[in-house]
């Protein structure tokens, strides 16, 4: 999130070496206090991949538009400006804006436009944390243990479309996130208090995905 | 395509097959589905109003009975034989059908936007789903990922269209299986812990691969400008 109010390379650093080191004494004091209930169990292997991975994006979201997989806004821009007589069309009718519903698309495009491409990929590090938490809901709502819940999110990594974070900010990954939050509430006996969430993490589902 | 089913399956799976418990679902199910029109609603609208038809751009057949003002129509053509092409996926019919789980599994970069899902759900989901079968939850699981899997493979085969299903997969994958389970034990963990490491091997191979350009250009400005000078030679005169 710091990406989201300065962001530049020394800064960002800068606060993740300070934050880690603020973590020392904490962490410190947690190892040595008695294991309790809310202590997160889980395994050493998916912890590293799970930390690996939301790393990754976030490091990558520094990055400048250099890659393949990042440059289909900047595309998008170039072929609208390629237009030439259509122009004046496509500005009455900005497509990219209306074609989708997404709330959250038409957030991500004001961070296109008002600032870098990249911190807007960085905001793929909270979406991915998010979808990752969902998932593990998911599993522990169908009965997995919490360390074997943790496993059922380090698989979803082979899944490029679902970890990398050419998919992460983008609708996609919310979208996947409310129909599983939904399937989760509505898909249980007792449902009477739940009717109203289930619509409406089912109304955000299809608010952000036409195919929904 | 998916809310509808996810609805129709919630329906189904409340009543306990009495006149009472249909009722209940029914009434459930509409405070559900006004909610949810309710709040997706404005998006749809908001297209409407503006560009004439809820979902911009709309197909060929709808431009002829819903008359709307496209801006040029050559462009609309062109988008949605580019979305066709894209959606062609990994066939159609029943065979292709059929050949899904495995074709998903080892011939993910047969289709746009893939890269692959991991050997768990193919190998070790079908142990979770027959153990998970009796279970309420874990049966209506099993069908929405059907369910979604069947309008997945018949309308736009896309991989991020799926991502609900790689979850339901991976939860699957990771349930202990009561076949499974009857198995030796030193089998039992040698070919669970084969799939699951070939998985995570592979993902975090695919994704360090994918994203090396980036990670190097995060920490070299350098090669940063370098890499973008030659990606978009002009991108600077697209800037001003």
């Amino acid at each position: 999130m710091i990406g989201q109010v300065v962001f530049t390379r020394t800064s960002i650093l800068g606060t993740v070496v300070v934050s880690l080191l603020l973590a020392i004494r904490p962490i410190r004091r947690l190892l040595r206090t008695e294991p309790s209930s809310w202590k997160i169990k889980i395994d050493v292997i998916p912890a590293t991949v799970i930390i690996l991975v939301l790393l990754v994006t976030a490091i990558g979201g520094l990055a400048e538009i250099v890659g393949d997989g990042r440059t289909m806004p900047l595309r998008t821009t170039c072929s609208d400006r390629r237009s030439g007589s259509e122009m004046e069309s496509s500005v009455r009718y900005p497509i990219t804006a209306y074609r989708l519903p997404c709330r959250c698309r038409g957030f991500l495009w004001g961070t296109y436009v008002h600032w870098r491409e990249s911190r807007a990929w960085f905001f793929a590090v909270a979406t991915l944390a998010v979808f990752f938490l969902i998932a593990y809901s998911v599993a522990i709502r169908a009965g997995l243990e919490q360390q074997k819940a943790w496993w059922v999110v380090a698989l979803l990594q082979p899944c490029r479309r679902s970890t990398l974070a050419d998919i992460a900010p983008s609708s996609d990954a919310l979208y996947a996130g409310f129909l599983l939050v939904a399937a989760c509430v509505g898909l249980q006996r007792s449902f009477a208090v739940q009717a109203i969430l289930f619509g409406l993490f089912c109304g955000f589902a299809m608010a952000t995905n036409i195919l929904g | 395509m998916a809310v509808p089913a996810l609805i129709v399956l919630a329906g189904i799976f409340r009543p306990r097959f009495n006149e009472s418990g249909w009722r209940e679902a029914i009434a459930y199910s509409k405070a559900s589905v006004l909610v949810g029109i309710l709040w997706r609603f404005p998006f749809y609208l908001r297209n409407w109003l503006m560009l004439g038809f809820p979902i911009y751009p709309p197909s060929a057949n709808c431009v002829e009975a819903f008359p709307c003002e496209i801006p040029f129509n050559g462009g609309v053509a062109s988008f949605h034989s580019y979305i066709h092409n894209r959606g062609a996926g990994l066939g159609r019919g029943l065979g292709a059908l059929i050949l899904l789980p495995f074709n998903l599994t080892y011939h993910a970069a047969n289709f746009h936007g893939a890269g692959g899902i991991g050997l768990t759900a193919l190998a070790l989901g079908p142990f979770g789903l027959i153990a998970a079968w009796r279970d309420d939850l874990g049966r209506s699981l099993a069908l929405l990922g059907m369910a979604l899997t069947t309008f997945w493979f018949f309308t736009q085969q896309e991989s991020r269209f799926l991502i609900p299903v790689y979850v339901i997969g991976s939860v699957f994958g990771v349930l202990d299986g009561s076949i499974s389970a009857q198995w030796p034990r030193g089998g039992r963990v040698s070919y669970a812990g084969a799939v699951i490491g070939c998985s995570l091997i592979y993902g975090l191979f695919m994704i360090g691969s994918a994203r090396l350009i980036d990670l190097k250009a995060a920490i070299s400005s350098r090669f940063a400008e370098q890499h973008r000078q030659v990606r978009f030679p002009f991108c600077n005169h697209l800037d001003t």
